[in-house]
């Protein structure tokens, strides 16, 4: 278990604000506080969510709820497994992140791994998680393209 | 289940901020036009519930998977770490 955000908050040994480094050197930041502007598909009561490193090199997250109880999702950083993944966001769901350049956005999706089988593991790229860091803002953004799948293999 | 006729170019409203156009019918397809708030989220019903069922299954991850998920990821090209970014989009889409 990762441990709650709140317990990674109190900790006085690894203060939240602690950078790690990545295998390749850039500085990994460390967990972020989230406000979602719309609640996931399927947790209508969640929008407050803490965003924690998972791995050492910088590409899995744990997004955590900071709910007792809430849900708890491992995300991907999209472009560490698809570098040719960039999708259009919808002008409106800039705006609300406070974006100004969609170059500042996080890109995360979602990741699935049916009955704990990690080679059928799936990301969804149709509805990634953009995240504002400047704004702590983010949403569940569903685009318009359809050519981006929901299921779509993490093992390549 | 309120059910009402309209004709193209002929709205609904609902509440005090939300209007449905009719926008075209041809053959069996209806094509819409919606105005509304922009904390009103509107999606096609069958990718809001595919959404919906891929976060319900998300949310099982155990943290035992992590190394071999990890794993898959290529290896990092130079120092390209920097979260993913994206294109703005023109158009004010929504699926």
């Amino acid at each position: 278990m990762t441990p709650s955000p709140a317990a990674l908050a109190a900790r006085p040994h690894a203060p939240a604000s602690a950078p790690v480094r990545s295998r390749a050197g850039a500085v990994i930041p460390a967990m972020q506080v989230l406000t979602l502007t719309e609640a996931l598909p399927g947790f209508p009561a969640h929008r407050d969510y803490a965003l924690v490193p998972a791995d050492g090199a910088g590409v899995l997250s744990w997004l955590q709820s900071v709910a007792p109880d809430g849900p708890r999702f491992l995300v991907a950083r999209a472009t560490a497994y698809f570098p040719e993944y960039a999708p259009e966001l919808p002008w409106a769901a800039c705006a609300e992140l406070g974006l100004g350049e969609s170059a500042d956005a996080q890109v995360h999706c979602l990741v699935t791994v049916p009955d704990g089988d990690v080679a059928a593991a799936t990301v969804n790229l149709r509805a990634p998680l953009v995240v504002s860091p400047l704004t702590a803002r983010a949403r569940q953004v569903v685009l318009a393209d359809p050519s981006h799948p929901v299921r779509c293999p993490l093992r390549r | 289940m309120l059910t009402l006729t309209r004709s193209v170019g002929e709205t609904i409203r609902i509440g005090d901020d939300i209007e449905i156009h009719v926008v075209e019918v041809r053959g069996g397809t209806v094509r819409l036009g919606f105005k509304a708030p922009r904390e009103i989220a509107i999606h096609r019903e069958e990718v809001y519930r595919q959404i919906a069922e891929a976060n319900l299954l998300a949310a099982q991850v155990t943290a035992d998977t992590l190394g071999a998920l990890a794993a898959f990821a290529p290896p990092a090209v130079g120092a390209d770490t920097a979260a993913g970014t994206a294109e703005l989009a023109s158009e004010d889409a929504q699926g």
